[in-house]
């Protein structure tokens, strides 16, 4: 199955590549196909051309030799053709138009030696002063050209030339004779040429014999040779004339040798682009032929050039050579595109195949690394399914395992199991989420306890069908949770009875800083005892002892006494660890208490203590003593904060303004808090005195929560109140009355 | 021991000492009059001489030191005894650079109170003796002439007489009848007596 799929995945990665090559191929092979094709068109074209040019050529050449022999006709009619009847005929024949390119007609006359004087004097006579036959020489025969159409311009120079003398002139001349035939030079200069524009020229000789003489042999005819009728050809003019413009293309080219040799000596013409074709263009085709005129051979050279392959003619090649890629390509793409989806497809799904095997395993692996046991409950059929996990939560095995749903609550511990159904109940009902804690008990009696988890699963009706959930133990949890809330009970207990004394701690303080007082309201009864002693004693010294004086310094004695007792008992209560025991407290008679302990010490620090109050019969539940405490210390604090002020006093208030509440106040008229100081003054160890703890703002204000109430403090117009503010309770019972 | 004609003044608010105090001062054998506060104490015009304060030093409103300050503002103040049922050191020296004669702490005992009291009344005698001799001498240099005056005072810098004659421009003669004539005014003998006399009357440092 794996190389299968190897040898798949092999051809779907590989078919984008292989349909490319394939079809490269045959883009080349078309394309090949194609340009063959019009390389074989192209030929044939050229050979088609050529051969039209060719036959342009000879048709051209045999019209010319017709005329010539039409010319040469004139002899025969009349014995002596005169100039001018020349010069008519010629005219007539209108040559210059039909058949451009010949450059005149004209007739060479044979003239014998002996007749050599006597036509001369016959041209000269005809006025023209000056005649002689050109070149000079002694020769054994002399030929002249004594008429020549049209007798103007360059064709003058021809006039009394002797051709005969000339060996190619001869040769062609000669052959004319003794064949009766139109006969065509080589390559000649003719006499016209100026030093101009030379181009290589040919003529053409057509025979006249006498009138009536037998023409039938070769001595015949050389017997019979009077002239020749002759028309001289520049081959440039002449073939311009033949090809006109269209034949030739810019990319046809045309070299007419005279003869079969190809040099540049038998060049006759040529005519085509290759003296300004482009560097890179290319010959294609060239194609020999001959044209034979009656003996003489022509040979001509067709030429076809190119410029290579970027041309219109090579359209249709590229035309197929980049469609047939582009289409390719194209091809390509798309296979390539379609591959790379369903590879991208098939990666996914391996993918997701090996991802889902790790959840899979993760979820394994947790749930047995975090103790978790996973249940499966058939509601329909009662089947419940547990993983290994559940049973080593339940300390038991698979094999003690009934699969149902009571094997499930026989494992649990008794007093849960009622409670277990009801959840499984109201889960099924959808009434709650299934998440609660149980116990189990373990067949060898060890209880655990047990996290538990589920969701239901339900049919469109809303029947459950399912239940699947996790277990997990949390005994472990269960304990540490009780050892914490032990520690935190302790810990509470602990802070209580620190703080109980802490508020003992400082209500001793308190004490330290009222001794002044207390001495000084212990001195008074104790001075004034000292003097009633003193007194009895001199009342008793005198001569006359004065016994009732004495008694009655005894009973002043004994009150001074009681006076003491008082002031230690009035302090004993602060010094005094009790437990604190919430009782009925009546605020007004807490308030005069307190006045009266700590006059003496506002007095003492020339402190004058105003007390306003407005409640009557206003009772709180509380610790009697704690209360108190608060109320000094505010005091304490008040005493201070005035005493460096002159005519110093402080005031003590209580109102009952808020509904239910009784708010005690101490004014001072000190130098009022600073805002920054204000949340501090009530954290321990915070003291603005130089002696003190620091710690009677934040015990006042503890005492005061526990009492449910409040404690704070304001700048006033002068200097700092605080207040406390207690709930009141109704007036009933009027018992445990304090005072 | 100076128990006639001397009253002990007691102030102190705290009823019960003050009457045991004031109980123990006429058992010493003075006169005694008490008072509950400062103010009424000042109210008080008809003071006898010699006599001595007994002032507490924590009194409402105006307490035992101000009292003091107060009292020291008229030439003729009574010396003072503090008492305190609360002292510290420093109010008590306070209390003894302003002329107090003792700081007593309550309790105290029979035998300083008595030698405060005695201490003070000495004291007191002893001013208002050396205040009736002063008006003795006001009284007999008022007879005198304002020219009897200027020669006294010419005669008190150990001027001859014809100095003083020259210095006022009168005779040597006048001065001398003068000079006898405040001699007999004033019952003196000599020039050394007058000057003593005047010295008395602190009449010789601020002439």
């Amino acid at each position: 199955m794996k190389s299968e799929m190897l040898h798949k995945s092999f051809l779907n990665h590989y078919a984008g590549l292989i349909v490319l090559a394939l079809g490269l191929a045959i883009i080349a092979s078309a394309t090949l196909a194609v340009r063959k094709n019009v390389e074989k068109t192209a030929q044939r074209e050229f050979i088609a051309q050529s051969e039209v040019i060719r036959n342009s050529i000879v048709d051209r050449i045999e019209e010319h030799a017709r005329i010539l022999f039409s010319a040469a006709a004139l002899f025969n009619v009349t014995d002596t053709v005169t100039r001018e009847q020349w010069r008519i005929f010629n005219k007539q024949q209108k040559i210059e138009n039909q058949l451009p390119g010949i450059q005149g007609i004209g007739f060479s006359l044979l003239i014998p030696r002996e007749d050599l004087a006597k036509h001369i004097q016959d041209i000269r006579r005809e006025d023209f002063l000056e005649y002689k036959i050109k070149p000079d020489g002694e020769r054994d025969v002399y030929t002249s050209i004594i008429y020549l159409e049209p007798f103007t311009g360059r064709n003058l120079r021809a006039f009394g030339y002797d051709m005969f003398s000339e060996p190619i002139r001869r040769k062609a001349m000669e052959q004319a004779r003794d064949t009766d035939s139109a006969a065509l030079s080589g390559k000649v200069r003719l006499v016209q040429e100026t030093d101009k524009e030379v181009q290589a020229g040919t003529l053409m000789y057509v025979p006249v014999y006498r009138k009536g003489m037998p023409t039938d042999s070769l001595k015949e005819r050389r017997a019979a040779i009077v002239g020749w009728v002759y028309s001289p050809y520049r081959m440039g003019d002449l073939m311009k004339g033949i090809l006109g413009s269209g034949l030739l293309n810019n990319q046809l080219h045309l070299q007419v040798f005279d003869g079969a040799q190809l040099t540049p000596e038998s060049l006759l013409f040529e005519k085509g682009p290759s003296a300004k074709v482009p560097a890179h263009s290319v010959v294609r085709f060239t194609l020999l032929s001959t044209i034979d005129f009656n003996g003489q051979h022509w040979t001509l050279r067709f030429t076809k050039t190119g410029e290579g392959l970027l041309t219109v003619e090579y359209l249709g090649v590229w035309l197929v050579l980049f469609s047939g890629i582009f289409i390719i390509l194209l091809l390509f793409a798309l296979i390539r595109s379609l591959e790379g989806t369903r590879r991208r497809a098939q990666q996914l799904a391996e993918e997701l195949t090996v991802d889902l095997r790790q959840v899979s395993d993760r979820l394994h692996l947790a749930s047995t690394a975090g103790g978790v046991g996973i249940w499966d409950w058939d509601v329909v059929n009662n089947k419940l399914v547990w993983d290994e996990q559940m049973y080593q939560l339940y300390g038991t095995t698979a094999d003690q395992f009934s699969g149902a749903y009571d094997a499930w609550r026989t494992g649990l511990h008794s007093e849960d199991s009622q409670r277990g159904d009801n959840e499984i109940q109201m889960a099924l009902r959808g009434e709650k989420e299934f998440d609660t804690e149980f116990r189990v008990r373990w067949p060898n009696g060890a209880v655990h306890y047990i996290r538990a988890l589920a969701i239901v699963q339900r049919d469109d009706s809303g029947k459950p069908l399912r239940m699947i959930g996790t277990n997990w133990d949390i005994t472990e949890e269960h304990r540490k949770e009780e050892e914490i809330r032990k520690l935190n009970e302790e810990f509470k207990g602990r802070i209580k009875e620190s703080m109980e004394e802490l508020v003992h701690v400082s209500r001793i303080a308190i004490l330290g800083q009222i001794a002044a007082a207390v001495a000084h309201e212990l001195n008074q009864p104790l001075g004034a005892i000292l003097n009633w002693v003193s007194s009895a004693r001199l009342a008793l010294t005198k001569e006359k002892p004065d016994i009732e004086m004495v008694k009655k310094i005894l009973t002043n004695i004994v009150e001074a006494d009681m006076r003491a007792a008082d002031v230690i008992k009035k302090i004993r209560g602060l010094v005094k660890k009790e437990r604190n025991e919430f009782k009925r407290v009546n605020i007004e008679n807490l308030i005069w208490h307190v006045i009266n302990l700590m006059k003496t010490d506002a007095v003492l620090k020339g402190v004058a203590v105003d007390v306003e109050l407005n409640v009557t019969d206003a009772f709180v539940l509380g610790d009697n003593t704690q209360l108190q405490q608060v109320l000094i210390n505010l005091i304490l604090n008040a005493v201070e904060a005035s005493s460096k002020k002159v005519d110093a006093g402080i005031k003590v208030k209580a109102d009952n303004k808020k509904e239910g509440f009784v708010t005690v106040s101490v004014v001072d008229f000190g130098e009022g808090l600073k805002i920054s100081e204000i949340e501090k003054i009530f954290q321990p160890f915070h003291t603005t005195k130089e002696e003190g703890l620091g710690i009677g703002l934040f015990v006042c204000r503890s005492i005061i929560q526990s009492h449910e109430g409040e404690l704070g403090v304001f700048n006033n117009d002068k200097g700092a109140t605080f207040f406390f503010r207690l709930p009141l309770i109704k007036d009933s019972g009027g018992v445990n009355d304090n005072g | 021991m100076i128990t006639d004609n001397s009253t002990v003044y007691i102030v102190d608010d705290d009823v019960e000492f003050r009457k045991s105090l004031e109980l123990l001062v006429e058992m010493l054998g003075y006169r005694v009059i008490g008072f509950s506060s400062a103010e009424s104490f000042l109210e008080f015009k008809n003071i006898h001489r010699p006599a001595c304060l007994i002032l507490d030093v924590f009194l409402p409103n105006i307490d035992g030191l101000q009292l003091q300050s107060k009292l020291s503002q008229q030439p003729d103040s009574l010396p003072i005894i503090f008492i305190t049922g609360h002292g510290e050191i420093p109010m008590g020296i306070n209390a003894m650079k302003n002329g107090a004669v003792d700081f007593l702490l309550k309790p105290f005992k029979q035998e300083d109170l008595y030698k405060a009291i005695c201490q003070s009344l000495v004291r007191d005698k002893a001013f208002v003796d050396k205040n009736e001799k002063k008006q003795k001498i006001n009284a007999s240099i008022s007879l005198l002439t304002p020219r009897e005056c200027e020669v006294m005072k010419k005669m008190i810098t150990g001027k001859l007489n014809k100095q003083i004659a020259a210095a006022l421009g009168i005779s040597e003669k006048t001065v001398r009848i003068h000079r006898s004539s405040l001699m007999r005014k004033l019952k003196i003998t000599s020039v050394a007596d007058l000057v003593r006399m005047l010295e008395e009357i602190d009449i010789i440092h601020s002439a």
